[in-house]
């Protein structure tokens, strides 16, 4: 399921849905779509942690701005000047 | 100096020595310190501080065992801020060496005090914190986001800080990560730093947060994390900062006006980085509570759909008109028994006044009239003197005046009688008439 919302939003999201969920008025309707929605929210999260790589970057500034480079690289330009 | 006998030796042979009065050994060495060591900066560490009545400041500066005393005289107490006379400051004092002849002690005439090292960092940050107290305010610190997903790390590129930073930080989440490489100490450093807060801020608008970390160092190391730009530089960042500078123990300026203070570099990245196995965890958590909630919420409604299932079946109305229905055979049943029951005793009633009135009827009573007459003809016939002449007895009679013979008197021979027999009659004449007697 695709959503357009980040990690963070979709944590909260699903500590509101387990906070309505405890409602003891609430429509078993609404539960099981609030429930839906909630799994549907967690394997989001979890594709989320699953799929993130890491980016590590140098930024390195000359005259004509600003480029990005991989520590390795960054490093080697470095230590040459 | 004189040249004079001060005793003589063993062998009574006086012998002339030189010396010098104390007053002018006192002189001599007062020109000797003037002359030499006039005007002086001298490291040492503040002690026993004393203020005088006279008002004037006597201190002893200080360097492990030795000591040396050293006195500010009022006349130029307003050129030393206050600040820097503090027990165990480690202080750069200007002066003049004295010797007083009086006392017999040399002394410092103080004229400038610099605080130095570590001490200096303190009153800076003293300062200066002072001056910016509104820009430490806890208030003003911005909370950071919780899942980073790009940040900006202001630190050196050969530094075991980064090392730490990326080691710790790789191992909990997955952010893109942008360097910017300053030196984070010595000359220059203060610019680099100033400057990579700004750069981020305007081409890097994109990032969650900045880091500025380095390793622990020698005061000296530490000296840019403990000026105004710093503070000025940190608090203006458009991007949250997290400070992960110097000790464990000793905040800079730069910690303290960041939105986020780490002891370390790994803490830093601890603090910043959420940690990617917790969170499945958590998330598998989740999913159970998630699951345990909506069974409930079932379970709930299930009881509760059973309930009201059952107290519809109370209220259906069928069940009514069933209800109603068998009362309402009662009542018909009722209603006909009793209906029965009148009808039977009304023929019972009926039965009897038929019979009582058939009991009366004319024809009955003719009948009964008839049958007793029946009885009374019987009887009348049972009881007819005929019926005696059948066993052989007879009427005599007398002819023709048909009276019944009892006896023999007003009987006489010739008369007639008549005798009735069973069967006909005779008609005889009397021949002899005899008594009871046989006379």
């Amino acid at each position: 399921m695709a959503y357009d919302i980040t990690f963070e939003e979709a944590l909260k999201r699903l500590e509101e849905i387990i906070h309505h969920l405890e409602e003891k008025n609430l429509d078993l309707e609404r539960a099981i779509s609030l429930y839906e929605e909630g799994i549907a929210l967690i394997n989001f999260c979890e594709e989320k942690l699953k799929q993130a790589r890491s980016r590590v970057e140098v930024i390195l500034k000359d005259k004509e701005g600003f480029t990005l480079e991989s520590l390795e690289k960054a490093k080697e330009y470095l230590k040459n000047g | 100096m004189k040249m004079e006998s001060l005793y003589q030796d063993t062998l009574g042979i006086s012998q002339e020595k030189f010396y010098y009065t104390v007053k002018e050994v006192s002189l001599k060495i007062k020109s000797l310190l003037e002359e030499n060591l006039t005007f002086l900066w001298i490291e040492g560490e503040i002690s026993n501080l004393k203020y005088s009545q006279n008002g004037n400041i006597y201190l002893n500066l200080t360097e492990e065992e030795a000591t040396l005393k050293a006195v500010l005289f009022k006349d130029q107490k307003q050129e030393i801020p206050q600040e820097v006379l503090r027990e165990g400051l480690k202080v750069l004092a200007f002066g003049k060496l004295t010797f007083f002849g009086r006392s017999g002690e040399v002394f410092l005439i103080i004229r400038k005090i610099e605080p130095l090292g570590i001490g200096l960092l303190l009153l800076r940050k003293e300062y200066l914190l002072k001056k910016y107290h509104y820009l430490f305010d806890p208030n003003l610190k911005r909370a950071l986001p919780p899942f980073p997903r790009k940040i900006g790390v202001i630190t050196s590129l050969f530094g075991a800080a980064l090392q730490d930073f990326l080691k710790v930080g790789l191992d909990r989440w997955q952010a893109h990560i942008l360097i910017y490489p300053v030196r984070v100490q010595g000359e220059g450093a203060l610019f680099d730093i100033i400057q990579a807060i700004k750069d981020l801020n305007e081409h890097f608008s994109d990032l969650d947060l900045i880091v500025i970390t380095r390793g622990g160092g020698s005061p000296e190391d530490l000296l840019p994390f403990y000026t105004e730009e710093i503070i000025l530089a940190v608090r203006n960042s458009r991007i949250p900062v997290v400070s992960a500078v110097g000790h464990e123990i000793d905040y800079t300026l730069c910690d303290l006006a960041a939105d986020k203070r780490c002891p370390t570099p790994s803490a830093a990245a601890q603090e910043i980085f959420p940690d990617r196995k917790e969170l499945l965890v958590k998330l598998e958590l989740l999913r159970k509570k998630l699951y345990q909630l909506i069974s409930l919420k079932i379970n709930l409604s299930e009881t509760k759909l059973k309930r009201l299932h059952l107290a519809l079946q109370e209220k259906d109305p069928l069940l009514r008109l069933i209800q109603k229905e068998k009362v309402l055979k009662d009542f018909k049943f009722k209603l006909f028994q009793k209906l029965s029951n009148l009808l039977l005793l009304k023929e019972k009633q009926l039965f009897h006044f038929k019979k009582e009135l058939e009991a009366k009827h004319p024809s009955k009573l003719l009948e009964l009239k008839e049958e007793k007459l029946k009885g009374l003809k019987k009887l009348l016939f049972s009881l007819s003197p005929y019926n005696i002449l059948k066993k052989g007895y007879s009427i005599v009679k007398t002819y023709p005046q048909g009276e019944i013979v009892k006896s023999v008197e007003k009987i006489k021979p010739c008369d007639e009688l008549e005798i009735i027999l069973s069967k006909g009659k005779l008609l005889v004449s009397v021949l002899k008439v005899e008594d009871e007697n046989g006379l």
